[in-house]
């Protein structure tokens, strides 16, 4: 039997056994995976240069294949941009009202105290059982477990779950494990927001624990609450789809659709550091 | 075999286990079917192990448990899974099965259904989400891997010979 199992394999397997100890070990104790960051190390300018060739074949399969749903798109977007114009030179004088406002009432302002650190999504998902995303950029560039992540518009794409040297993963506000304090912009309730796996394959997420005399419609903004301070408060999460009752029928739920476009983002920002305002 | 035919068959093992990699990671990433994508590292851990054997298919599955720890979120036990893959399947195909593309088929079929079943029981008990919402991403990974089972095997194959065992023989 012993012979056996030294001609099939036997060695090898007990060597697995201790490789995988060994790194258990180390990855539980000091929080540090070697192999992983060698790995990723390695094969980030593979990822990048695939990546790179992957978008432009999907450049090339839009240009041949979507040239008049991309031109109207374009149209909308033309417009849409005039209307944003108009809407930055009122927000500016609100901007400056509102800096007054807050002068008077000793606020601090809070947007202006992030530090981001721009980076591109370089892996979405690679498993089909969480909505993970990998970005090009790791501790090299100060990124940190728990950093939020948004894209270009402040919309939250997610939080940072593993960090490796130069590049890092991110759980999205979908993915199941994701729980985070939300604030319901318009009745100023706060809640929880929470990952659910069944609602993950739809790209919904959840919105538990609502105040009972809480009453909320379709398209309802949701924003983080900030309670707790490790996250940054007033990022903007998403907008209510619908209000549910659990399967107890004790409690309600809303389901919440991600403002980010998780499907297509390709530029975030991580928020390296903030400062917290009462 | 000399040391020489020993280093180019890792090394070309290697390569295929990466080009494997590559492919599952940022092609197949972007061509999900149903909604899920396919995996490939373990139909090439059991190819590797059906073509050279089980000690082959456990070194093999090693490697592989290491890339899946790495790059795909699994964690330091994949190693072990891995080999055990490897090894077992060796073992099948050389004593039970036949160390061709049938054998390499069947046991493939065996370890994607218990790789399905090892990632729906535990969240179906610890209440992540209801059965039928599980099986509808599981089944159709199990179906859309399953199908590319013959590609891979290929890929080892044409390793095998022109670096490996049937190469040497």
């Amino acid at each position: 039997m012993k012979k056996f199992f030294r001609e099939n394999g036997g060695l090898i397997l007990i060597i697995a056994v201790l490789l995988a100890a060994v790194l258990g070990v180390t990855g539980a104790i000091f929080n540090v995976n070697p192999v992983s960051n060698i790995l990723g190390v390695l094969t980030t300018p593979f990822r990048d240069g695939l990546n790179a060739v992957a978008n432009w074949m999907e450049d090339g399969y839009n240009y041949a294949f979507r040239y008049e749903e991309l031109e109207e798109e374009n149209q909308r977007l033309r417009e849409r941009v005039a209307e944003l114009e108009q809407d930055a030179r009122e927000y500016e004088d609100a901007v400056s009202q509102n800096a007054r406002l807050r002068n008077l009432l000793g606020l601090q302002e809070r947007r202006f105290d992030f530090e981001f650190e721009e980076a591109t999504v370089t892996v979405r998902s690679s498993t089909n059982w969480e909505s993970v995303f990998t970005i090009n950029k790791g501790s090299s560039s100060q990124v940190e477990v728990g950093d939020c992540v948004v894209d270009e518009y402040g919309n939250l794409v997610g939080v940072i779950n593993e960090v490796q040297l130069n590049w890092s993963t991110l759980a999205t506000v979908v993915d199941a494990s994701t729980e985070l304090g939300g604030r319901i912009v318009r009745t100023d309730d706060t809640a929880v927001l929470e990952g659910d796996f069944s609602l993950m394959r739809q790209g919904l997420l959840r919105l538990s624990y609502l105040p009972e005399d809480t009453e909320l419609i379709s398209g309802d903004q949701i924003t983080t609450s900030g309670v707790g301070t490790r996250y940054p408060s007033g990022l903007v999460v998403g907008s209510i789809q619908s209000v549910l009752t659990d399967d107890s029928g004790l409690s309600r739920y809303a389901e919440v659709v991600p403002a980010a476009d998780l499907e297509n983002v390709k530029y975030v920002y991580v928020i390296k550091s903030f400062d917290v305002v009462e | 075999m000399t040391r020489r035919d020993f280093i180019w068959k890792w090394s070309a093992y290697g390569v295929a286990l990466l080009v494997t990699t590559v492919v599952q990671a940022y092609v197949l990433s972007r061509l999900p079917v149903l909604g899920v994508t396919a995996v490939l590292l373990p139909q090439a851990v059991a190819a590797m192990a059906v073509l050279e054997g089980p000690t082959s298919g456990a070194g093999l599955g090693v490697a592989a448990g290491v890339v899946s720890m790495s790059l795909f979120h699994g964690g330091p036990m994949a190693i072990v899974a891995y080999a055990l893959i490897g090894l077992l399947v060796g073992l099948v195909t050389q004593y039970v099965l036949r160390q061709d593309f049938w054998g390499c088929v069947i046991c493939t079929g065996v370890v994607l259904a218990l790789r399905g079943a090892c990632l729906v029981v535990p969240r179906y008990a610890a209440g992540v989400a209801p059965l039928p919402v599980l099986l509808r991403v599981a089944v159709p990974e199990l179906v859309y891997s399953f199908l590319l089972t013959g590609l891979v095997y290929l890929l080892f194959r044409f390793v095998c010979h022109k670096f490996g065992r049937i190469a040497l023989a």
